[in-house]
Order: structure tokens, then sequence, then C-alpha cells
């Protein structure tokens, strides 16, 4: 209450109330993801406290430089139980980079100039700070000097090592980027692309990574994984040389660690502790991914040119092949999006993004939507796709939209969810209108949790439990409810008139595109534990996924 | 094999639940566990633990990481 009453006479801070804790979060995390500077949430003690840890995790997951304040009750009353009263630091120490407890006004400035600088130095992370009450009433004496020391590395790579990746590279025979949403957060785009293109090397990225580099830059190949692309599987799968940059090589894009680890890994990260965590690196680079990838940029001139070169030649055919994958793969879901009634997902996408400038912002929640997303949503410009990658939080998308919606202002956002995911945060579309907030929903409605379904029928022999709804709320009346225009379209044309409209006008809309849940069904699949080259494709695509050259 | 992480701290206990919170996800068992706290919040954390090498050397770098360590020493 006394910081909130503070905020009444505060006219430079932008204040936005959340119908809970959970989306305002969420929507934190997503403004932060765009402006790359911390996105702050406010909230009391207790209850409003421990509806941030899912937000938190999610944040500390996804590197997502959050700033959340929480109330306390006073400290005279701490640890007695007092009403609404609850460890909020010791809760979120294993999800938070810092978590600070501010036992005295005097502590205040200082733990805010703290808690900012561990948000955004080095890997960027959530950072909580607890404020007791009294704490809040007491007159400070201003200081301002952070708490901690600021960390001493400034991100420089060693001219040694990197010259020594950089002779094991040009010398590879099919060497592979695997980029990971490190990049983005170091903004090193344009190094990445320049050195595949100088290497005639193929971009693989994880999720995240999809974030990072334009979807349509001719080397890159797409996220490999559980549920990444065929070109992108057999990229990484038949690499004999990795440079991983900014990744933590999750399980889910790499599938089995044994044959990865069998592979030359060249891995920079910030985080030291990335470094052979769960593989093994021939060579590890404790460095900022923009400032590592200059380095190598600079470096490559002084290695013999004509290796580079004979290298560039040699891979040209790798490279054709990967691109043949892809277009069979592009071909085949074509064909078979005609036969999926009454809408494909594949399809959904692609009149999407056929609609939408290429500068909108697309925020997803967690499901088989964000799958097909993953699979089939091109990211133009790298820093406009917002997806929980790490943490995989359903109910994330919308909150995230309104977060992104703030960041952004005139460029348009797009959600794209599922109707389980959409209705776990549903309740924050009243920002929407509260602040005219014009975001674009499509809801991809196959009225169950289909990813998880989808387990049930390939691993589970088709025990469907707990996976269908039985009935949903009327997303069109839910619309209404919220001063939102709601559409069910029958047709791709119907969803590309609304889109256009919706874009054209700056105006909100809720679109509800039904899918057969009995063929949703994503694919590719790479199932747990399997390694990338035994991916299952779509039903009725044959391809080999083993180069031979 | 046994080893000792020697861990320097700047934030007191919150220093020791953050180490404790990282040791407990790593593949290691803790033997001993010994705490020497400051005037001034900072603190020495000596844990004596059993586990592979690499293992070993995983949770130091994971505890380096924290903001409020100064260092970590495997002896």
């Amino acid at each position: 209450m006394p910081l909130y009453d503070a905020l009444y006479d505060a006219d430079d801070i932008k204040h936005f109330l959340f119908k809970h804790e959970q989306g305002a979060i969420h929507a934190a995390d997503a403004y932060a993801r765009i402006t790359r500077k911390p996105g702050v949430v406010l909230v009391t003690s207790g209850p409003g406290a421990t509806n941030l840890v899912t937000g938190l995790a999610n944040a500390y997951m996804d590197s997502s430089p959050v700033v959340a304040i929480s109330g306390q009750v006073p400290t005279a009353i701490l640890g007695r139980d007092g009403f609404q009263e609850t460890d909020i630091v010791g809760v979120t120490f294993p999800i938070t980079k810092l978590s600070m407890l501010v036992k005295s006004p005097d502590d205040v400035a200082r733990s805010f100039v703290t808690g900012y600088m561990v948000a955004t130095e080095g890997r960027p992370g959530p950072v909580l700070i607890d404020i007791p009450r009294d704490v809040q009433l007491g007159l400070a004496v201003p200081d301002y000097r952070p708490k901690i020391a600021p960390r001493a590395s400034n991100g420089e790579p060693d001219p040694g090592v990197i010259g020594k990746a950089l002779k094991i590279l040009v010398n590879a025979e099919r060497p592979a980027l695997l980029v990971g949403g490190g990049l983005c957060w170091s903004g090193a785009w344009d190094e990445a692309t320049a050195i595949a293109e100088t290497l005639w090397a193929p971009i693989v990225s994880t999720f995240p990574g999809k974030n990072c580099v334009p979807n349509d830059h001719p080397l890159y190949m797409g996220p490999a994984g559980m549920h990444g692309r065929l070109e992108a599987d057999a990229a990484l799968a038949n690499a004999d040389v990795v440079l991983a940059v900014g990744t933590r090589f999750s399980d889910r894009t790499v599938g089995r660690f044994r044959e990865m680890n069998a592979k030359t890994v060249i891995h920079i990260d910030i985080d030291p502790s990335e470094i052979n965590k769960n593989v093994r690196a021939s060579i590890g680079i404790v460095a900022d991914a923009k400032k590592a990838l200059r380095k190598m940029l600079e470096l490559l001139p002084s290695i013999a040119m004509n290796e580079v070169e004979r290298g560039r030649g040699a891979r040209g055919g790798f490279i054709e092949w990967l691109r043949d994958i892809r277009r069979r793969f592009e071909d085949h879901m074509a064909r078979k999006a005609d036969e999926m009634k009454p809408f494909a997902p594949w399809k959904v996408l692609k009149t999407l993004r056929r609609v939408v400038p290429p500068s909108t912002i697309v925020t997803t929640g967690v499901g088989s939507h964000q799958m097909w997303c993953e699979l089939h949503w091109d990211v133009y410009i790298p820093g406009t796709f917002i997806t929980s990658a790490g943490l995989g939080t359903m109910g994330f998308g919308l909150p995230a939209a309104i977060g992104a919606k703030i960041a952004a202002g005139n460029r348009p956002v797009m959600l794209i969810d599922g109707d389980g995911s959409f209705q776990m945060t549903m309740n924050n579309l009243s920002l929407v209108r509260d602040y005219g907030l014009p975001i674009i929903s499509v809801i991809l409605d196959n009225r169950a949790l289909m990813l998880v379904k989808q387990w049930q029928i390939y691993m589970y022999s088709r025990r469907i439990i707990a996976t269908e709804f039985t009935s949903n709320p009327d997303f069109i009346k839910i619309a209404d409810a919220y001063g939102i225009t709601g559409y069910r379209p029958s047709t791709y044309d119907e969803i590309e008139g609304i889109v256009r409209r919706a874009v054209r006008n700056d105006e909100p809309v809720i679109i509800d595109v039904t899918l057969d849940r009995e063929k949703d069904i994503v694919l590719p699949w790479v199932k747990p534990g399997e390694w990338l080259a035994n991916a299952i494709p779509p039903e009725g695509l044959e391809v080999d996924l083993i180069w031979r050259g | 094999m046994e080893r000792l992480i020697i861990v320097r701290a700047l934030m007191g206990l919150d220093s020791l639940a953050r180490v404790v919170n990282t040791i407990r996800r790593g593949r290691i068992q803790v033997v001993e566990m010994i705490s020497r706290f400051g005037s001034d919040g900072d603190i020495e954390i000596t844990i004596r633990v059993r586990g592979e090498e690499s293992e070993i050397e995983w949770v130091k770098k994971k505890i380096l990481v924290s903001v409020d360590v100064e260092s970590v020493e495997v002896i």
C-alpha cells in the first residue's frame, strides 16, 4: 500500500493493472524481451507474491530480466505467520538470479540498484525484491551503491581460443551452427549469419533460437529437436563439427546426448556453467556471443582463405541435400493441408504470415499450436517471436501479448494460442479495452490438451485420459464480454480478411479457428530420448535423414 | 573421489541457502558442511563432497555464477 500510494504522484511511471499476478509477470517478461530492459511487476505479499512463482521460473528458464517487487509484512512480525506472510525470498531462491528481503529503509535504493544490475548483466534473469511494510514507510538516506560488485568479465573472448575454434571449423567436412536464445540477448544475428555464409554452413536453432535469425535466410534450416524441422534435424545429426552459440543443449533440442557427445563441439556461452553441462565441448568459450562471433569474423582472413573456399565448395552438396528435404517437407504439408478439414494448422499459419507485416510480434501459449509455430511460423525479423520455451508455461501467450503490445507501441502484436492455454489466463483480456491494446488473438481450437494427447496416442497405446475437454466456453461470447469482436471463420479467405482488417484498423479481434482434434497431430516428432536422425516424419512422407554423401 | 568445495560469499544465510539449493541438484554426495559467518554478511562455506570429477566441476561452476559468490575453490 505505501509503495502504491507513492505511485499516485509518479506520473513518469506507467502502471497497468492486471487481473492476476501471473498475467502481470508474464507481461513484464515479454516487455523485457522486446525492449531488452527490465520489465517490472509489483505485487502484494502472501498470495500475490506466490502467484509470481510460475512467472519467475519462466523468466529464469528463458533468461529474461524481470524485476519483481513484493510487499511483505512488517519486520516486527516477520516469521510469526502474520496475515498474508510468505517467505517469498526463500521460495524463489532457486528460480531467480537474486532475491532479497530489504530490512531497512536505508537499504531500499541499494537493493533496487543491485536488482537492476543483476537482472541485466551477463546472462539476464529475474530478480525479486521483497519490501516489508515498515521499510516502505520509513524515511531513507539515499545510497545508490550496489550491494555487490558487478561481475568483472566484460564478455570478451580469448583470441587464442577463438583462433583454435576457427581452424577446426574451417577444416570441418560438415560444420553446422546451432544458435540458442543467447544469440538474441546478445543481438548477434548478423554475426551468426555472416559466419555461416563464410563457412557455407547450415544454421540450426533451438526453439528460442528461432527468434534470433531471419527464418528466410537461405542457410537457416529451422529449429531442431523434439518438434523440429526435418532439415534441421538432418543438419545437426550429420554435422561433424557444431558451433553452438548461446544454448544450454536442452534435451528437447538434441534428443539424445550420446551422439552429440561424439561430435566436435565448440560452445560459446556467457554463462560458464553451461559449458560441459549437457554436452562435452571440445572448445568452451565463455564470452558474449556477439563479441565472440565478431572476433571470429575478424580472425577469419588470417586463416588460409583457400582452405575456407575449398571447404565452402565441398559443403555445397550437403546444403543442397538439406534444402531438398525442406522442399519435400513443405510440398507434403501443402498436399496434406487440403485433406484436413476445416483447417490445417500449417495453412492457417501460412495465411497469417502472408497477411501480417514482417515486424509483427507473435506470442504463443504452450501446446500443439506452439509446436506448429515452431515448425511453420517464419520469423522475418529477429526478436519478434515470444514464447515460453524452457519452462513451457501454458497461459503465457495472452499476457505476453499484452506485455509485448505495451512495449511495441504501433507494431502489430498477434497471439497464436491453443484453447487450453488461452483459458488459463484469459481473465487478462480486460486489459485490451482498459488500456487500448489492440491484439489479434488466434485460438487454434482443438478442444483438447493435444500435445499430451499425442503422447498418449504414440506412447501409451491410445489410452487417452484427462486430455479432452467435454466443453469449452464459447470464445465468441468471451470476446463479446470483454468488448472485443470475435469470429469463428469457416474458410482461409475469411481468416485472411479478418486479420487484414484488424491490422489496418488497429483493432483487437479474437479468432476461434476450429480444428479436427482427431487429426491435429504435430509431426515430425523426435520421441523423448531418441536421436534426431530417428525423427518420425509426417504420415506419408518418406525421408532418410542420414547423409550418404 | 572426495573433494572440499570452499565458497566465499557476501550475503550470509541467503548465500548459504543459494549454495545449498545448487548443491542439492548436483549428482554429488555431501559428506560434511561447515559455515563461518563474518560480521558484515560475508560467509565461508566448506563442503566435503563425493562424486565424479565432472559433476563436482559443474557444481563449482554453478555456484560461481551466483551473483553473491566471490570465489569457489575445489581442493
